[in-house]
């Protein structure tokens, strides 16, 4: 009945067995993992599924809403600084995490009440100049260690369990993760999600709906930040090491390139694309120095060639084939793999009072 | 005044773009429960109206009351739940990349209050029946689960009168609601627009540019020019008046 | 005095780079990260054209113009092969894919040059210093503001007084209606966009003889430079003029007299402006507004 490919209520007439089947099997990987891999690639596989995480949290503002932020290395950085923090002072882990989720989800609501105006391109610059502002601030701050950061962070024992054996850092960083997917995909599944697509779609329809959409915008920032500051903690413990390298800009846009190769109108097109590139950072920085060129064509190639990300390539390969067989077929091909995008950048509107002046708040 | 508040009520309102008047000092006053139409040529302000009315633009003199109250400084989503406003475009605005039944369920979860829960999935169940009942008001039901995109302009349309309709205005804005449309389209909407209106607590104000829909459908007409109301009336009336002949029904006919 | 001339230095070369950013996203409505891969191909080009030998200063002047214009061709290839497919993209896909760019210039900057700094000394004749008002100034710095101001002239020129400017303005305001009024759409953006990058490699080959060259000056510089955009107003050539200038003269203060805070004079700048006007100095809300 309704389109797979669109979140919300079309997911509540998907068969659920076969989703199920996909998540046991995730976490049988996940428990067998160590094993099958070996302890010297497990720091790789454990920054990878944060990066998965971190992807997906930015794919709330991206996919789910349209939201441009270019910013999020700012809550990523402030999770891993709270939780080296936190580790300083002997915290135990899930105290620490929590704090590293409250404090980016704090840092982020600011940053949207900053930015509330702001919508589009404006957004994207300003979020920009704002994390770069934060990352300007913790380099000079002396207590937090300057350019070189805040090293020998350990992950104190919980529960019994001791994490300097790496299978049991790696149970910790995926459970972990899985539960801030599951979060997610709680929001992008929920009524909130479901508006905040529609503020995607058209947002001057879904303010004459009724909706308040620069709130919902700036709530989708702020759980986006939580995300981000979940996915930075964890890195802290991972990598024993926080430099003022993970609030760059760079890190930022990381994690978009992830989410347009995966697909961004995909819960699991993040993932995927995160799994992905760093696959492919780990392998080009051992065989080139010149890696930058080879990422950034391969992120163009995809762009052009699949502007939905590559878990689009059954709708782009079926959509050849049968443009193939009917010649000239009615419907049109190019709207289903997304070569035509919907409503282009020209297709300006004012805002409903943004025309004159401001909004009272 | 006594009894009901007038539904819409405009009070000398001025609003320029870019130093062209849009509005020049416009009053103009709705009583509840009409079904009220806005003619005049192009350009003669009555999308700018309707903007100004529903909080698109904020006028730069005078006050906007709604259901007796003064709207003027009350940014556009917020009319809609606190005076009952909605509005159709003259090209619908939908939510091109959901299906049918989700852009119905947006509208029902905007005016519910679920569309804040951000954890729980059920509302948007719920929310689904209630879509599909609308749907089936205006026999959208066969469409539910295609994309809104794919549809025609005439559904488009229909589905943002649905979407307007769940949201229980007090009163309806419709900008052109049969542009682009067939004339059997055209024939099923007005039915439409009358049967919703007849069934009581509505007023509704559409702009028009087919004469025959005006004429089958409006109670009371509004004549707008360059920016000025010209005159309003019952439509026997205004049809007789040569200025408005002048200026609108001989254009109009000279054009078709 | 120092102060004033290293800020008016600065901010110029700021300026150089900024105003083409500001064009292209103003005329094209791109967000162009790649436009600090070119401001560094341009730095490049001038260093190769020279190998690192100090010449005459008509002939670094020659030299500079036609290392613009080299990297102005490479723009122009650019756009040609790739910017054009990403018009019709959403917005947020277009900025990757400059960004995408970015890199690969970057990577074939790498790949040609290395990542060992290189420098490019300044042309015979600017080496030296001069003395006004009690303080000694680099007569490079005379350079780089006259060409600053020769920018500036010319601009306004071209926009306010030429055919070219007038098609720029009606694209820029409404590209659909631009078209529908026989203005070459694609024409106008092609060379909106050589032009941009032609400013983009005069700064680049401008600054050269003030920084040592790494590939990675591409990314630092376009940071600056997108401040200096949001704080002139999107599209405004005058006010990313006046933006430029200003933090120039800020930053070159606060390293005198309060260098703990010179690193954020960007940000103490852009925060002073916004708070006042959300759209810039000389901006319009075009920007703001919601596009779907």
């Amino acid at each position: 009945m309704s389109s797979p490919r669109t979140a919300g209520l079309a997911v509540l007439r998907r068969p659920r067995a076969p989703a199920a089947a996909g998540l046991l099997t995730l976490g049988v990987l996940a428990i067998a993992w160590p094993q099958l891999v070996g302890s010297s690639a497990l720091f790789f596989w454990e920054t990878t599924v944060i990066a998965v995480l971190f992807a997906t949290s930015v794919n709330l503002l991206f996919g789910g809403g349209r939201i441009p932020s270019f910013g999020q290395a700012a809550f990523y950085g402030a999770g891993a600084y709270a939780v080296a923090e936190a580790a300083s002072r002997s915290w135990p882990v899930p105290l620490a995490l929590l704090l590293a989720v409250v404090v980016a989800g704090a840092l982020a609501m600011v940053t949207s009440l900053i930015t509330w105006r702001a919508a589009g391109l404006a957004f994207a610059m300003l979020t920009l100049a704002i994390a770069q502002a934060i990352y300007t601030l913790v380099v000079q701050v002396s207590w937090l260690g300057g350019y070189n950061g805040i090293p020998g962070i350990s992950v104190p024992a919980l529960a019994g369990i001791n994490f300097y054996n790496p299978a049991n850092l790696w149970y910790l960083d995926v459970v972990c993760v899985a539960i801030g997917m599951l979060v997610f995909w709680r929001v992008m599944h929920s009524p909130f999600g479901h508006t905040l697509n529609s503020i995607r779609e058209d947002p001057v329809r879904a303010a004459f709906l009724g909706v308040n959409i620069r709130a919902y915008r700036a709530v989708a920032f702020t759980i986006a930040g939580c995300g981000a500051g979940l996915a930075g903690g964890l890195f802290a413990y991972v990598n024993q090491v926080v430099t003022p390298d993970s609030l760059y800009w760079t890190q930022s846009a990381t994690p978009i390139i992830m989410l347009l190769l995966g697909g961004i109108t995909y819960y699991w097109g993040p993932a995927v694309g995160a799994v992905l590139l760093s696959a492919l950072l780990n392998y080009l920085t051992q065989a080139t120095t010149n890696y930058l060129l080879y990422i950034g064509l391969l992120l163009l190639a995809v762009l052009i060639v699949m502007p939905r990300g590559l878990l689009s390539l059954p709708t782009v390969v079926s959509d050849l084939w049968s443009r193939g067989r009917v010649a000239s077929g009615s419907r049109s091909s190019g709207a289903r793999t997304g070569l035509v995008p919907v409503g282009s950048s020209t297709d300006t509107v004012a805002m409903p009072g943004e025309q004159d002046q401001e909004n009272p708040p | 005044m006594s009894g009901d508040p007038s539904a819409v009520e405009v009070r000398g309102v001025v609003k320029r773009f870019a130093g062209n008047l849009a509005l020049d000092d416009v009053s103009l006053v709705i009583p509840a429960g009409q079904l009220h139409a806005i003619i005049g040529p192009n350009g003669a302000g009555k999308s700018t109206l309707f903007g100004v009315i529903a909080g698109e633009h904020r006028p730069d003199r005078g006050t906007v009351w709604v259901a007796g109250r003064d709207v003027t400084r009350i940014a556009a989503h917020r009319r809609v739940r606190a005076v009952g406003v909605a509005r159709a475009f003259q090209v619908a605005r939908i939510f091109p990349e959901m299906s049918v039944r989700q852009n119905v369920a947006a509208a029902v979860i905007a005016a519910n209050g679920s569309a804040r829960q951000f954890w729980r999935v059920k509302p948007l169940r719920v929310a689904s029946v209630v879509a599909d009942e609308a749907l089936e008001r205006l026999s959208l039901v066969p469409v539910a689960g295609r994309p809104a995109r794919a549809l025609s302009q005439g559904d488009r349309k229909r589905l943002e009168i649905a979407m307007a309709l769940v949201l229980r205005p007090r009163l309806l804005l419709l900008d052109e609601p049969t542009a682009g449309m067939s004339p059997e389209e055209t024939a099923a909407t007005v039915e439409l627009i009358r049967g919703i209106w007849s069934l009581g607590g509505l007023t509704v104000m559409l702009t028009e540019h087919d004469m025959q829909v005006v004429f089958d459908l409006a109670q009371q007409l509004t004549v707008m020019d360059r920016g000025h109301v010209l005159c309003s009336g019952e439509p026997e009336t205004i049809r007789g008046r040569d200025d408005v002949r002048e200026i609108y029904l001989g254009r109009a006919h000279g054009a078709a | 005095m120092i102060v004033i001339a290293t800020g008016l230095t600065d901010g110029m070369l700021l300026f150089l780079v900024a105003s083409g950013l500001t064009l292209i996203l103003g005329v094209m409505g791109v967000v162009n990260f790649s436009h600090g891969g070119f401001f560094m191909i341009g730095a490049y080009l001038g260093y190769e054209f020279l190998r690192g030998r100090a010449v005459s200063t008509w002939l670094f002047l020659l030299l500079i113009i036609a290392a613009s214009a080299a990297t102005a061709v490479v723009g122009l290839a650019a756009e040609r092969v790739l910017f054009r497919r990403l018009y019709r993209l959403p917005e947020v896909t277009s900025l990757l894919g400059t960004y995408a760019l970015l890199l690969i210039l970057e990577g074939v900057a790498q790949l040609i040059w290395g990542q060992n700094p290189v420098t490019q000394p300044e042309p015979n004749g600017l080496v030296r210093v001069f003395t006004l008002a009690s303080a000694q100034i680099p007569r490079y710095d005379l350079l780089v503001v006259g060409a600053g101001v020769v920018t500036v002239a010319g601009l306004q020129l071209l926009i306010k007084r030429t055919e070219f400017g007038r098609q720029l303005t009606a694209v820029a305001e409404d590209r659909f209606m631009a078209g529908l009024l026989g203005v070459n759409v694609n024409w106008v953006f092609a060379a909106t966009f050589a032009l941009g990058i032609f400013l983009a490699g005069l700064g680049g080959t401008l600054a050269g003889p003030t920084l040592s060259m790494v590939p990675d000056i591409a990314v630092t510089f376009i940071l600056q430079s997108f401040a200096i955009v949001i704080v002139g107003g999107f599209g405004s050539v005058l006010g990313s003029l006046i933006a430029a200038l200003a933090l120039g003269l800020l930053h070159a203060y606060l390293v005198t007299y309060v260098p703990s805070l010179a690193d954020f004079s960007l940000y103490l700048l852009m925060a002073a402006v916004l708070v006042v006007r959300p759209q810039g100095l000389l901006g319009s809300t075009a920007l703001l507004r919601e596009t779907r």
